[in-house]
């Protein structure tokens, strides 16, 4: 059997975990209704990895994530609701969660609470990796304007381009309703995304309105609510992400289609 | 664990309110809380005690509850208040070592609270905030409140928040003062607020004024509205009795308003929600400039708690629930505003939506979009909205809508308490009161920090309104 290059997500601040939760659970449930047994491993392989079986307890399906927050809730209630409700779950040594919140702050998020996060966060990532035959890269999930996402996920960005100089690093950004969603969203987003751009091989772009018009107009979803806009974006991700042609053996698709694209710019921003 | 919060209440007024506010934050966390167990949200207000007052472990939401007591301290420099709330229901929240109080009171002078009992107490005040500081595993903010017009409350609340900023300065201060009317019976009440204001615009992080013509008028349109939906349903006997209880006084009304916009606030803090919204990011979103922290509130939809929640937690009238684009409507109105004013006529510089409740993202941007049309925002960020979605609703309602802005009119009901500062201050009318304890050089520094918050709205009218084109947003092409 061939070796497969994992993917390890890293989900970043509220909306990266809620997203993150969302996407793990796309991923499978596209693999297994593919009834392409091969294919649902695969899948598996890239994004999960499967406890022993011991004789107490059978052996359970775990997302190769990290889980990140400046508070608490939100990275308690993600782990929790994966645990009950999906036939897969999170490991509980890879969440990290502080107290204060990064206060929709870039700068704090950046400078202050980064450092403390990444310390915490490396070792994580590493032993995810080191569970795998192969790496395949990164994934980071956040919104562009909240305080953690954008500052704590930039400095992420910065450390794991230095920490894992030839791995695919993928940024997945959620952008804010232009409407207005956070008062200081445009500073958030052009402090990330100037930095960003240095370090990662492909920001995949997600815009909350176009999102909420495919919600409104296309899937004419009368009560759309953030879960329902998850989905959407998770369908979104899992169309790049998922293994798209059937020779497993070669590497995954999400890295050539990034490095197709990079032939014709330097940086890729995918939408 | 969320961040915990520690409440300072101050004086008479401060204390009726603060009452009022662990009343109703009792009753609401015991709807979301079937268990009785002590829940992660209940520890931002409260510790979970043993019979020796020691707490009870982490709150994990498994561990019952043994004893309750309120991370408060209550301040007065009489007793009747303070003895009257420790017989009251509530007086188990709270044991003696978080009350300081006086016998003789402050005589509604600013200058007494401030300069004679503020420094008498200020090693008990000090120690007792330090110890439930140190009852905190990650303090986020102090919660002032206090009146203007009195001597306690403004006078020693103002000296408190001087001390809390130096001694803890990483811990936000947010500050719901009550201003006093125009009819208010204390004659000194101009001198005691706007001395109180300067201190506020310089040690505050943000400030909440509430106005009691404003939430006696609320309460008014309240109790009307829903009189005309009980006599529009035919109500049989058995209807009329099982309804829930008015609320006798209107002060308890009013303070019951207060109560509900500090539960608003910081629900996010304490419920899971969608969309969080924690104090440190509406300080960092609602506050362009550093002393122009001054917001202004609307409460649509929990304005309806306004009769007492019966120990028994008997339903509200179900029968006047307002939809969404009633509750957007309503928030923008100059009569759901929680001071006398009327925001939609001048230029916000930045607003806050904080939901509760049974709402969907579609009815949010598109109400938001509704009401955008019609307010004007500054011209550099025309799109200035801080949206928040808190997943439990307030209680016995199934959504509300809390407000807050950052909008120009502040200045012209900071003007209009400078009008009546000034009619006393020409005269020198009762000056000598407070030169028994301050420079009169005070009362000019503080009404020069006053102009100067004044001014910096007024600028902000003139530079920062009017149109802009709005600048392209980057295209995303597929």
């Amino acid at each position: 059997m061939a070796v497969r290059p994992v993917v390890a997500t890293v989900q970043l601040g509220q909306c990266g975990n809620q997203l993150g939760l969302e996407l793990h659970d796309t991923l499978l449930r596209e693999a297994a209704a593919s009834g392409d047994a091969a294919f649902l491993r695969d899948t598996q392989e890239t994004f999960f990895r499967t406890t022993e079986t011991t004789s107490s307890s059978q052996g359970k399906l775990v997302a190769r994530a990290v889980l990140v927050d400046t508070e608490p809730k939100v990275v308690e209630g993600v782990m929790e609701t994966a645990r009950r409700s999906k036939g897969w779950q999170y490991d509980a040594r890879n969440a990290y969660h502080q107290q204060g919140g990064a206060a929709n702050n870039w700068s704090f998020g950046y400078k202050h609470l980064g450092p403390t996060v990444w310390s915490n966060v490396a070792d994580m990532i590493r032993r995810e990796f080191e569970a795998a035959d192969m790496v395949g890269g990164v994934l980071l999930l956040g919104s562009l304007a909240g305080g953690t996402g954008s500052g704590v996920g930039t400095y992420v960005t910065e450390m794991l381009r230095s920490e894992y100089r030839k791995s695919l690093l993928l940024n997945g950004v959620v952008w804010p309703y232009s409407t207005g969603e956070v008062i200081v969203q445009n500073y958030n987003v052009c402090l990330s995304l100037s930095h960003v751009m240095q370090d990662t091989d492909g920001v995949i772009m997600i815009e909350n309105d176009h999102i909420h018009d495919i919600c409104t107009k296309l899937l004419h979803i009368n009560h759309v609510t953030f879960s329902s806009m998850n989905s959407v974006i998770s369908q979104h991700l899992a169309n790049i992400l998922l293994p798209s042609n059937r020779c497993y053996a070669t590497s995954s698709s999400c890295s050539n289609h990034v490095k197709s694209r990079e032939r014709t710019s330097r940086r890729s921003f995918l939408n | 664990m969320p961040r915990e919060l520690i409440t300072l209440q101050v004086g008479q007024c401060g204390n009726q309110i603060g009452c009022k506010f662990w009343d109703l934050a009792l009753h609401e966390h015991a709807a979301n809380n079937a268990q009785a167990t002590f829940q992660p949200s209940m520890s931002t207000f409260f510790r979970n005690v043993d019979a020796g007052g020691r707490d009870v472990g982490m709150p994990t939401g498994t561990a019952p509850i043994q004893f309750l007591k309120a991370r408060a301290l209550l301040v007065d420099m009489e007793q009747g208040v303070l003895d009257q709330v420790m017989k009251g229901h509530i007086g188990e929240l709270f044991d003696g070592r978080q009350l300081i109080s006086d016998v003789s009171g402050a005589g509604n002078n600013w200058a007494r609270g401030f300069c004679h009992y503020g420094p008498k107490y200020h090693d008990t005040i000090m120690e007792k905030v330090r110890h439930a500081v140190e009852q905190c595993d990650s303090l986020q903010c102090f919660m002032l409140i206090h009146s203007l017009g009195g001597g306690t409350g403004s006078g020693v609340g103002t000296y408190v928040l001087q001390h809390l900023q130096d001694e803890f300065p990483n811990v936000y201060r947010f500050v719901t003062p009550v201003f006093p009317s125009e009819d208010d019976d204390v004659v000194t009440s101009p001198y005691n607020s706007i001395l109180s204001l300067a201190q506020l615009i310089d040690h505050a992080d943000c400030v909440l004024p509430l106005c009691n013509d404003a939430l006696s008028e609320i309460c008014a349109k309240v109790s009307t509205e829903e009189d005309k939906c009980r006599r529009s349903f035919s109500a049989s006997a058995a209807q009329k009795s099982a309804g829930p209880q008015e609320v006798g006084k209107p002060w308890e009304r009013m303070n019951m308003l207060a109560a509900q916009l500090l539960l608003d606030l910081t629900c996010s803090m304490r419920f899971e929600g969608p969309l969080n919204v924690d104090l440190n990011e509406v300080t960092m979103n609602m506050v362009p400039y550093p002393r122009m922290h001054f917001l202004i509130s609307s409460l649509t939809g929990s304005i309806m708690n306004l009769r007492d929640t019966p120990a028994g937690g008997q339903p509200a009238s179900h029968y006047y629930l307002r939809n969404m684009s009633q509750l957007f409507s309503d928030a923008f109105s100059r009569d759901y505003q929680l001071i006398t004013a009327d925001p939609k006529q001048d230029l916000y510089l930045a607003s806050a939506l904080l939901l509760r409740g049974d709402v969907d993202m579609a009815d949010i941007r598109q109400n938001l979009a509704r009401v955008q049309r019609g307010l004007r925002f500054v011209r550099w960020n025309p799109e200035g909205w801080k949206v928040g979605h808190c997943a439990v609703p307030p209680l016995n309602q199934p959504r509300s809508l809390l407000c807050i802005a950052n909008n120009c009119c502040i200045a012209d009901t900071f003007t209009e308490l400078r009008a009546r500062f000034m009619r006393l201050y020409k005269r020198k009318a009762h000056l000598h009161h407070y030169t028994e304890f301050v420079e009169q050089d005070h009362f000019e520094q503080s009404l020069r920090a006053v102009d100067d918050v004044i001014g910096l709205y007024d600028d902000a009218r003139t530079s920062y309104g009017g149109d802009m084109a709005p600048p392209k947003r980057l295209q995303v092409v597929c």
